[in-house]
């Protein structure tokens, strides 16, 4: 080893100077590297975005790229329904925000108390639940659909914002119910047991003991299931057949249809109408679902 | 004489709305009774489907107002412009609920959609309310469209309107290849008169090709529909036997209508992925950028589409766009054109039927399907519109109502739609090449017995 203790700087000593600029120049080439990759792959979406921004404010566009003069003509859609056939933009997107809120709301309910259980109970057949939940969690959604279909029929569910929450949680609960236990499983026993040893009981322990610490882990699935539920698609033109309640989903695939001569520039401000909540949403708390991992939270949380 | 005979039918028309829902609300305040209706354009420029109905309401409640009677209509109109897959399935998963509040009270759909919903209990039999207003308005629908809308020996709905289906060229591809005026007018009469064959549309294409006049000689539906059933007939097929009741499938004339499509594929005159094409290219490429010289698969309510959707003015299309009956294939084929009629139906779920139906005679009155048929480039579905002043004004209609004499239908069979689907997959098949038309024949044959059964004649 005398040849690498000779190449090294020893420790306190001031680093040659030129090794130091070669090791910069090497983590410059290298981070160029990682962003040149990182830009090329994601201009594609980049370009997507760009090219809905341009085209819902152009009156034209040059060979499909290059914008000419200023409009908000596509925007009108805010103020008067594209045609007498559509209905009212603002009751489409109320609809949209109630179909994400109650599937939010139903996870969270749902998912943050079955996964303590899951995580910390000893019962009968828990494995065996675990287990169910991941076969039902493999089983595509749309395969589910005809029979989804007959069992809100039932339940006089169907044509309402509820059904379509309610069938699109219950498929979503095995990967909220997993993502929780994890973040039960990372817990240490002793916090919990403190509590018990101290006289709380087992509601007591995890609302007041354990919940404020898989907050994360709540805020995750949140998050998740507002954004799924405000792009849900399939079970929306499923099971809503009455316009009043149809979704944003709905309404940008009616503008589209496939016999239409299609208005590009309309399509566009109305996809930018509809994604741009959920950009907002994911600006502002994408730092919880970076902490993210399956086996519990990431990081310092 | 006529005015007071004029009168005595609105006098009637009115104390038949009154007795219809007036005496049933005898006392009560004014009773609004909500009607709702789906129809479908796809395309949009046929959006007096639903506005119809808005009208004849209107004119309902004047009615009403008139005989003192205590109740009003309301309707609540739908068009539906996305597909007719989705309007389809919109339609029986609405069915399917069977809750009154979701299904609508008239539903206007083919009437090919007919045979399976008639079947299923989801529409009603109109017999009874076409013979209550015959002498009112249906005593001359046209004869044939009656047909139309029958199944197992009973009416399911009433003609809306009736179209026809044929070949657009590009006329200054013709004169730009030496086709004098008089020659390119001349066309229709040689394609009905068996001059001009499906042989020499194939060789026109190549001829307009090989002058680099089009990047594609030949264009077609990109979506199933009923339209290949057109050449079938043009090769001396059948699809359907009237005396069995049974659909066919005639090997010969599928054979050679597979080959004809891939023959234009195989040769570069049409595209391979013809299939996978957006509607709006099609139209596109055929009327603005000329880059398509032949439409095998247009209809007449396209000639509205350009105009409306397009901006193209209806003096350049008649400067640029002819349009003539599919051509014969062979000695033994017949040069044809498909018509597919629309027809409004009341659904099993109404509450409110009787109603329903008189709106729906209502909405046919002369005047409003001719708003129809003028906006929407669609044919009459009563004699006496073709003597409607608009109606008769109107060129368009006059030249393509020619065809009419030479027009076929889809059978009233509830495996018709099946058929037309498999068809087309036969011809996407081999167009791409992905097989030679033998084995798409064969796969059709399999396809077709595997759902019919002995229901299926092969030939």
């Amino acid at each position: 080893m005398p040849e690498l203790a000779q190449n090294r700087p020893a420790a306190g000593l001031r680093a040659d100077p030129r090794v130091l600029a070669r090791e910069r120049r090497r983590e410059r080439a290298l981070a160029f590297g990682v962003y040149a990759f990182l830009i090329i792959v994601s201009l594609p979406l980049v370009a997507g975005y760009g090219w809905l921004v341009l085209n819902s404010f152009s009156t034209e566009l040059v060979h499909g790229v290059w914008p000419e003069g200023f409009t908000l003509r596509h925007w009108r859609f805010l103020w008067e329904p594209p045609s007498d056939y559509y209905p009212d933009l603002w009751r489409t997107t109320w609809n949209t925000l109630w179909l994400a809120i109650g599937m939010t709301v139903t996870m969270v309910a749902v998912a943050t108390p079955t996964a303590y259980a899951l995580s910390r109970m000893k019962f009968r057949g828990r494995s065996l639940f675990l287990a169910l939940t991941l076969i039902l969690h493999a089983f595509p959604g749309i395969t589910l659909l005809i029979a989804t279909y007959y069992v809100l029929r039932t339940l006089g569910l169907l044509n309402s914002i509820p059904g379509v929450f309610l069938v699109k949680a219950a498929l979503m609960l095995p990967l909220g119910v997993w993502v929780m236990k994890g973040f039960y499983d990372a817990i240490s026993w002793d916090v919990e047991m403190s509590a018990l040893v101290d006289g709380a009981s087992r509601i007591q322990t995890w609302y007041k003991v354990m919940l404020p610490q898989v907050m994360p882990g709540v805020a995750s699935i949140s998050i998740f299931s507002f954004i799924y539920g405000w792009s849900e698609y399939i079970y929306v033109i499923t099971f809503i057949q009455d316009k009043n309640a149809w979704t944003l989903s709905s309404y940008i695939n009616s503008i589209v249809g496939d016999y239409r001569f299609l208005d590009y520039g309309l399509l566009s401000a109305t996809a930018l109408f509809y994604i741009a909540p959920v950009l907002l949403f994911f600006f502002f708390t994408q730092k919880y679902l970076m902490r993210v991992t399956i086996g519990g939270t990431k990081g310092g949380s | 004489m006529e005015a007071t005979k004029c009168r005595f039918r609105w006098l009637a028309l009115a104390l038949g709305a009154f007795l219809l829902v007036g005496l049933g609300t005898a006392a009560a305040a004014q009773e609004i009774v909500t009607l709702r209706a789906w129809t479908i354009g796809p395309d949009t420029p046929a959006f007096y489907r639903a506005e119809n109905l808005k009208l004849a309401a209107e004119r309902l409640n004047q009615i009403l107002e008139a005989a003192g009677a205590d109740v009003r209509v309301q309707i609540e109109a739908d068009f539906w412009t996305e597909s007719w897959d989705s309007f389809r399935r919109r339609a029986i998963l609405a069915f399917e609920s069977g809750d009154p509040e979701t299904i609508p009270d008239i539903i206007n759909s083919s009437h090919l959609d007919i045979p399976a919903w008639a079947g299923a209990g989801w529409i009603v039999p109109m017999d009874e309310y076409i013979d209550r207003y015959w002498t009112w308005t249906y005593q001359d629908v046209f004869p044939h469209l009656w047909e139309s809308v029958s199944f197992d020996g009973k009416r399911w709905g009433v003609p809306q309107d009736i179209e026809v289906r044929m070949v657009f060229y590009r006329k200054d591809h013709l004169r730009a290849l030496g086709w004098s005026e008089a020659d390119i007018e001349d066309l229709p009469r040689r394609v009905k008169d068996k001059e001009f064959t499906l042989d020499d549309l194939m060789d026109l294409g190549r001829e307009m090709r090989d002058a680099g006049l089009v990047e594609w000689a030949f264009l077609h539906r990109p979506t199933a529909g009923p339209d290949f059933f057109q050449y079938i007939v043009a090769f001396g097929g059948q699809y359907f036997d009237a005396g069995t009741g049974k659909l066919v499938l005639d090997r010969d004339a599928v054979l050679k209508t597979l080959n004809f499509f891939s023959t234009m594929s195989q040769e570069g005159l049409l595209p391979k992925g013809m299939t996978s094409w957006p509607w709006p290219t099609v139209h596109r490429s055929l009327v603005q950028d000329e880059t398509a010289g032949i439409q095998l698969t247009g209809g007449m309510w396209n000639w509205a589409e350009w105009q409306r959707d397009l901006g193209v003015s209806e003096d350049e299309l008649w400067e640029n766009i002819g349009f003539t009956l599919i051509p014969a294939g062979d000695p033994e084929g017949t040069p044809n054109q498909l018509g597919q009629p629309q027809a409004y139906m009341v659904t099993q779920a109404s509450q409110h039927k009787d109603l329903a139906a008189l709106l729906i005679t209502l909405a046919s009155a002369v005047d409003l399907n001719t708003n129809h048929a003028l906006e929407g480039a669609k044919l009459a579905i009563r004699q006496s519109q073709t003597a409607f002043p608009t109606f008769a004004a109107d060129e368009y209609l006059a030249a393509t109502a020619t065809l009419v004499p030479d027009q076929i239908f889809l059978p009233s069979h509830p495996a018709s739609g099946f058929y037309n689907t498999v068809l087309y997959d036969a011809i996407g098949a081999v167009e791409t090449g992905a097989l030679r038309p033998e084995q798409a024949l064969q796969q059709l044959e399999r396809r077709l017995r595997a759902e019919l059964g002995d229901d299926l004649i092969v030939r």
